[in-house]
């Protein structure tokens, strides 16, 4: 049966792989190998490695967790069945997130006519996107502050272009590095570059009420 | 160096992409220039409110349900892509929407129910006999109506009287 043939050219494609102790040692490509011979529970070192930061990038776009859920998880799914043809030339996380940014892309062009709806803290809160406030010199009212500010630059953001947006979020928001970044749209560090500086001015201009009030 | 190009150099100091000497030269411009150093230095709060905004964690149960999804489309398309790919071509999929059109329309006149069938058939035997005895139903009608049997009197007695006249 062809069950049985799968279960045993799995198992000895698990015998030639060299054996760890714990997984999450495993690199991205050694774990990939491990995926391709047969053992997709070994995916799941992948995910829970980023996880989070797709998870963050994604929610940067669409501002709708559960819409960020559903995207990033979609973008796993994708990369796991896509994994014969990831060649190995870009570092795995940075295909990841070329596949995760797409999708987001994708998902806000279907979704440009209706209403963004605004964003809770609490929710936030709750799957981990706002920290609960644990600074004792905290008070209501430079949280308030605090929350106003970042409701006017996720609007500033999303006022952007797409290619600045991302540029932005990439870089500023997600903390990668131009070069990462580059690699990830496929293009030139001096784009990325401009893109930023772009980005970053429109921003600010957005913000020159709003930041000269506060000082 | 003038304000103008220090404000466009301002973005790459943030982020320490200058070089050297450069970078000397801006430094020694914004000690100097209130107005660059104000803006240098709203610059950087906004990229220390933008790095702020990253760093949400996905739920706790995300790789089971990532674990099921990849099941799910695993299977799919295993079963799938043969199928599509033989029916996505012209010379396949038209016959095969012709031929399915065909057996919808055989099993849908085959399986209708009896009485359903007798009336959308015409039948013109049961029509006839239907229509008779409709026209005798009115014409006694008809003649129940005391207007209508008084226009009948009228007419048979103007008959008569020009049956005897000849």
């Amino acid at each position: 049966m062809r069950g049985s043939n799968w279960v045993r050219n799995a198992a000895s494609s698990l015998a030639r792989l060299p054996r760890h102790r714990n997984m999450d040692d495993l690199s991205d490509e050694a774990t990939i190998e491990r995926v391709r011979g047969g053992d997709p529970e070994a995916y799941s070192v992948l995910v829970r490695r980023y996880q989070d930061r797709l998870y963050s990038t994604v929610l940067s776009y669409v501002r709708s967790p559960e819409d960020a859920v559903d995207l990033t998880q979609e973008a796993f799914v994708k990369a796991y069945l896509n994994l014969q043809s990831y060649q190995g030339g870009a570092a795995f996380y940075t295909w990841l997130y070329r596949i995760a940014v797409n999708s987001a892309i994708d998902f806000i062009r279907r979704r440009s006519g209706k209403q963004i709806d605004s964003l809770d803290d609490e929710k936030y809160q709750e799957v981990g996107f706002e920290p609960a406030a644990t600074d004792e010199h905290s008070s209501p009212s430079r949280m308030l502050a605090r929350s106003e500010t970042r409701r006017m630059l996720r609007n500033a953001i999303d006022a952007l272009s797409e290619k600045l947006r991302t540029a932005i979020i990439l870089h500023d928001v997600e903390g990668l590095s131009q070069e990462e970044v580059a690699e990830i749209l496929r293009c030139p560090i001096g784009t990325v570059k401009s893109r930023v500086s772009r980005a970053r001015q429109e921003v600010r201009e957005a913000l020159a009420d709003y930041l000269e009030r506060g000082d | 160096m003038k304000c103008g190009n220090v404000r466009k150099l301002l973005s790459d100091h943030l982020d320490d992409e200058l070089p050297a000497n450069v970078k000397v030269q801006v430094d020694e411009h914004l000690a100097a220039c209130p107005d660059c150093a104000n803006e240098h230095a709203r610059l950087a709060m906004l990229l220390e409110d933008l790095s702020r905004m990253g760093g949400a964690a996905a739920p706790w149960d995300f790789w089971p349900d990532v674990r099921k999804r990849v099941e799910v489309a695993a299977l799919r398309q295993r079963l799938w892509p043969r199928f599509v790919l033989i029916v996505r071509r012209p010379l396949v999929a038209i016959p095969a929407i012709a031929t399915a059109a065909a057996i919808a329309a055989l099993v849908t006149w085959t399986i209708l129910p009896p009485g359903t069938a007798r009336v959308a058939r015409t039948d013109r035997a049961y029509y006839a006999d239907y229509a008779r005895a409709y026209s005798h139903y009115r014409s006694q009608q008809l003649l129940a109506d005391p207007d209508v049997m008084a226009a009948a009197v009228e007419i048979a007695d103007s008959s008569m009287q020009e049956d005897v006249g000849e």
